[in-house]
């Protein structure tokens, strides 16, 4: 029941500038990295260089992996590519300018425009370096030599390397920060966990709406940090405020019995000598919520990343400080106890005030009713943050549906269905059918109509559009964006294991989608 | 010490014949393949025990991936620490069986700070075996005492008799889904809609019996109590007036026995969240119609309507009925296209 974000998400993040999204890439595969690294190197100590110079080209190459979901075997593939470049002897070409970035030998195609310019940039700071040091780039990284036929001995080389490296670092730092991901250099303020708390989301009430909100306090700036806490997590805060008895160190029988996993894990940790002294949120963007465990110990300082909610657990259990990068406060703070005012939307009151379930039948087909017993979900509301919940809405009058996309560039995916209990559909096929119109779409919108046969275990962790897709639960027929309304349909089965089937309209992009007589028949 | 592996991690009752799922602990089984024994542990699956759900994949497989351990295993790594191994040891020395309550787990670790070994509950120490792929180990001595002989490769089947009643789903008394309205009240379906509930032991049974359901003892000194109700969503009822009728029996010698309604409210609204209505019935008497009132709250989940029974005796049940009294009500949309 991972809640990972999948490989092809972290990819196109990562590409459209998330660096949090790059360092989980590095996170993720560097033990395969090194691995391979140690099975291709005749050399052990060559591990690091290999697993630290093949991520580098990753990074700088990242534009041209045409399939995001296949970057395991492309970064294997570049792994092997820096093991021979760096065992290669018969190419001792000293490169006296560099027509294009750095990239795997593997790799074809022309390089995009981002790749010459990153080329540019790192091309500047290398020509900045001290005569010994570029070099040592210059042969090492463009010509393919190993430390070893660079300098003798070849510790020398690596060390020259080393330097160098923190030099180009440097340069980019100042000079073009956004080719550094590193949190370092971020500016954070030092937030407290105030409290966590049942709360009504803005509305309308997204599918499988959140319940808790944990709220992080930056009392100097008389603002708050509202982080939602999507499905499981959210029955997991309100105890963590509640030391439980096996909290400390103690290891009474008693208290053995009721330790935490958060308070097993701090427990360990400290016997192996190391603390956990902050935790950082980097960035909050859709999809990508991650928190970095920094860790001491005698060996210095270490960060993990983590879950945000396990980040915060860990914050929690452990009582360190957490810092939330400066942008991201910026960007989704809200005045102190704003969020606790107010009464909610008037749908979402609704939606709650009657403790909406599914019926046995469908309802309200011709939304004489509104939008009585039709609910909005998708990504978009998938967000710890409220920054995206408004990016869609939905209406309904004159007998028809409409989802749209209420920003230019929404984010993620909506969509707009009915939930329903199958009991007394079970083995049989169902028909969902009606007459659609996608409108204002631009060469980014999708939009369509589905079936879905929902599990009862059916609790996953962000969903992505490209996730939704390869489901096998969903039952998807796109519309192509053309004036006047067209009919279609969608037929699929219920399995006797179908927990509710949803039938309905989605939206990922720009643009809306308007639905009129729908129905959800048998199919005889 | 004999090293186990962690053969089987099975949430019970699980996945319910009527689609539903529920989890009211884990069967786990640790299996010795070289000495062609298991032992096996039931898990209640509370805090101290270590939530095995999240250790499972879709198809109960043991999945490590985004369990809470794999962060501390990795946390663990990046101060150059691992898990070697986990050490089971039982806390009573003349323990035949292994449960969470009588057993800890001693997590070893080794690293730059040298070797440690770290107390933590069973299902803890068992999660973190199966993330950092750790042996886990028991004493000879424990083995002989709680280990099963097996043969064959089915190590989950002879124990599922571990599996406590209350973890099992009963043959034939599947609960289902409610319904918005009362369903077969005049029992021509047997108990279809009917639910057995029982506190503690299987020391009651229900039948239909023409028109009539009963409700008795199965034993002469039965434990706990039980209750014959159906259960239906409350939403097309809040805001009214609802009656409870029926008309009720008992056998003599029944000690406590009644009509009973209930009004059970949604969990984010918890103040109150079981409302309790009854009328206790004498044995002996002849049949008598007997009625109960209770204003349905905004806030309800489900209704439950029914008779119970504490003690030895019977109690029959014809004619239930439960109706609107109240003000108008909101009413769903109607019905349509299906």
């Amino acid at each position: 029941m991972s809640a990972q974000v999948s490989d092809g998400d972290l990819v196109r993040l990562a590409r459209d500038g998330d660096a949090v999204a790059f360092r989980l890439i590095v996170e993720r595969y560097q033990p395969m990295a090194r691995t391979r690294a140690r099975r291709l190197s005749p050399n052990p100590s060559d591990v690091d260089d290999i697993v630290q110079e093949s991520f580098l080209q990753a990074f700088l190459a990242l534009d041209r992996l045409r399939d995001p979901d296949r970057l395991a075997g492309w970064l294997a593939g570049i792994v092997l590519n820096v093991c021979r470049s760096l065992h290669r002897r018969d190419q001792l070409t000293l490169l006296s300018d560099w027509p294009e970035p750095l990239h795997p030998a593997s790799a074809d195609g022309l390089p995009s425009a981002e790749n010459l310019d990153r080329a540019d940039a790192l091309r500047a700071a290398v020509a900045g370096l001290p005569a010994g040091q570029r070099r040592a780039v210059t042969l090492h990284y463009y010509a393919g030599l190993p430390p070893g036929q660079i300098a003798e001995p070849a510790g020398a080389a690596r060390a020259s390397l080393h330097k160098a490296r923190l030099k180009l670092r440097a340069y980019l730092t100042e000079h073009r920060p956004d080719l550094v991901p590193d949190p370092r250099r971020t500016h954070v303020t030092t937030v407290r966990i105030a409290h966590a708390e049942r709360r009504i989301p803005p509305g309308p009430v997204p599918d499988r709406f959140p319940t808790h909100v944990i709220v992080l306090a930056d009392d100097a700036g008389h603002r708050d940090l509202p982080i939602w806490l999507l499905g499981l997590d959210s029955h997991r805060f309100p105890d963590l405020f509640e030391p439980s008895a096996g909290a400390g160190v103690a290891a009474s029988a008693a208290a053995v019995q009721a330790q935490t996993p958060d308070e097993l894990t701090d427990r360990l940790l400290r016997a192996a000598d190391a603390r956990v002294t902050a935790v950082d949120i980097d960035e909050l963007g859709p999809e990508v919520t991650a928190a970095r465990i920094e860790l001491t110990s005698p060996a210095g300082t270490r960060r993990v990343t983590a879950r945000l909610p396990d980040g915060l657990a860990i914050a929690i259990t452990t009582g360190v400080p957490i810092r939330v990068a400066d942008a991201v406060m910026d960007r989704l703070a809200v005045p102190m106890g704003a969020g606790r005012a107010g009464s909610p939307p008037d749908q979402t009151a609704r939606d709650l005030g009657a403790g909406y379930r599914p019926r046995y039948e469908p309802r309200n087909m011709t939304f004489a009713a509104g939008l009585d017993g039709w609910g909005i979900g998708g990504s978009f509301a998938q967000n710890a943050t409220e920054s995206h919940w408004q990016d869609y809405s939905c209406a309904a009058e004159h007998r028809v549906a409409v989802l749209s996309a209420t920003v230019a560039r929404p984010e993620g995916f909506a969509f707009l269905a009915q939930e329903m209990y199958p009991d007394d559909y079970h083995g049989a096929t169902v028909v969902f059918r009606g007459q659609f119109r996608v409108a204002d779409p631009t060469d980014a919108t999708r939009a369509g109509l589905f079936l879905r046969m929902r599990n009862v275990l059916d609790i996953r962790g962000p969903v992505t559009e490209h996730a939704v897709l390869a489901d096998p639960d969903n039952h998807i027929v796109t519309i192509p964006g053309q004036p006047g309304w067209t009919r279609h349909e969608v037929t699929a089965r219920v399995p006797d294991d179908t927990y509710t089937v949803m039938f309905g309209i989605f939206l990922a992009g720009p643009g809306r989608i308007e639905l009129r007589d729908p129905e959800l028949t048998r199919d005889a | 010490m004999t090293t186990v592996r962690i053969a089987h991690a099975e949430p019970r009752p699980g996945k319910l014949s009527t689609g539903g799922f529920d989890i009211r602990g884990f069967l786990v089984v640790l299996a010795d393949d070289a000495g062609h024994r298991a032992v096996p542990i039931w898990m209640t699956g509370e805090p101290g025990g270590g939530d095995l759900s999240q250790l499972l994949g879709s198809d109960w497989e043991i999945v490590t991936a985004g369990a809470p351990q794999e962060l501390t295993a990795r946390l663990l790594g990046a101060v150059n620490a691992t898990v070697t191994g986990v050490d089971i040891d039982v806390t009573a020395a003349d323990t035949t069986e292994l449960t969470p309550q009588a057993t800890v787990a001693r997590i070893g670790l080794t690293g730059p700070a040298g070797t440690r070994q770290v107390t933590a509950a069973l299902g803890l120490g068992l999660a973190m075996a199966a993330v950092a792929d750790a042996p886990v180990r028991l004493p000879d001595a424990v083995m002989d005492r709680v280990a099963v002989p097996v043969t064959g490769d089915d190590l989950l089947t002879p124990f599922l008799d571990r599996v406590p009643p209350a973890a099992r789903e009963r043959p034939g008394r599947a609960r289902r889904r409610p319904r918005y309205e009362p369903r077969n009240l005049e029992f021509t379906d047997g108990l279809n809609r009917w639910d057995l509930d029982l506190t503690d032991h299987q020391d009651y049974a229900a039948a239909a019996d023409g028109p009539s359901a009963v409700l008795s003892s199965a034993v002469p000194r039965p434990a706990g109590s039980a209750a014959l109700a159906q259960s239906i969503f409350a939403d097309d009822y809040r805001g009214a007036t609802v009656v409870f009728r029926a008309e009720v029996r008992a056998a003599p010698g029944t000690e406590q026995a009644g009509l009973r309604l209930e009004i059970l409210s949604h969990w984010w609204r918890t103040a109150r969240p079981r409302e309790e209505h009854g009328v206790t019935v004498s044995g002996g008497r002849a049949w008598a119609t007997h009625e109960m009132t209770a204003l349905i709250p905004e806030e309800a989940d489900m209704i439950r309507f029914g008779i119970t029974l504490s003690g030895p005796g019977r109690i029959f049940l014809r004619y239930p009925e439960l109706r609107r009294a109240g003000p108008a009500l909101r009413r769903p949309a109607p019905a349509e296209g299906a």
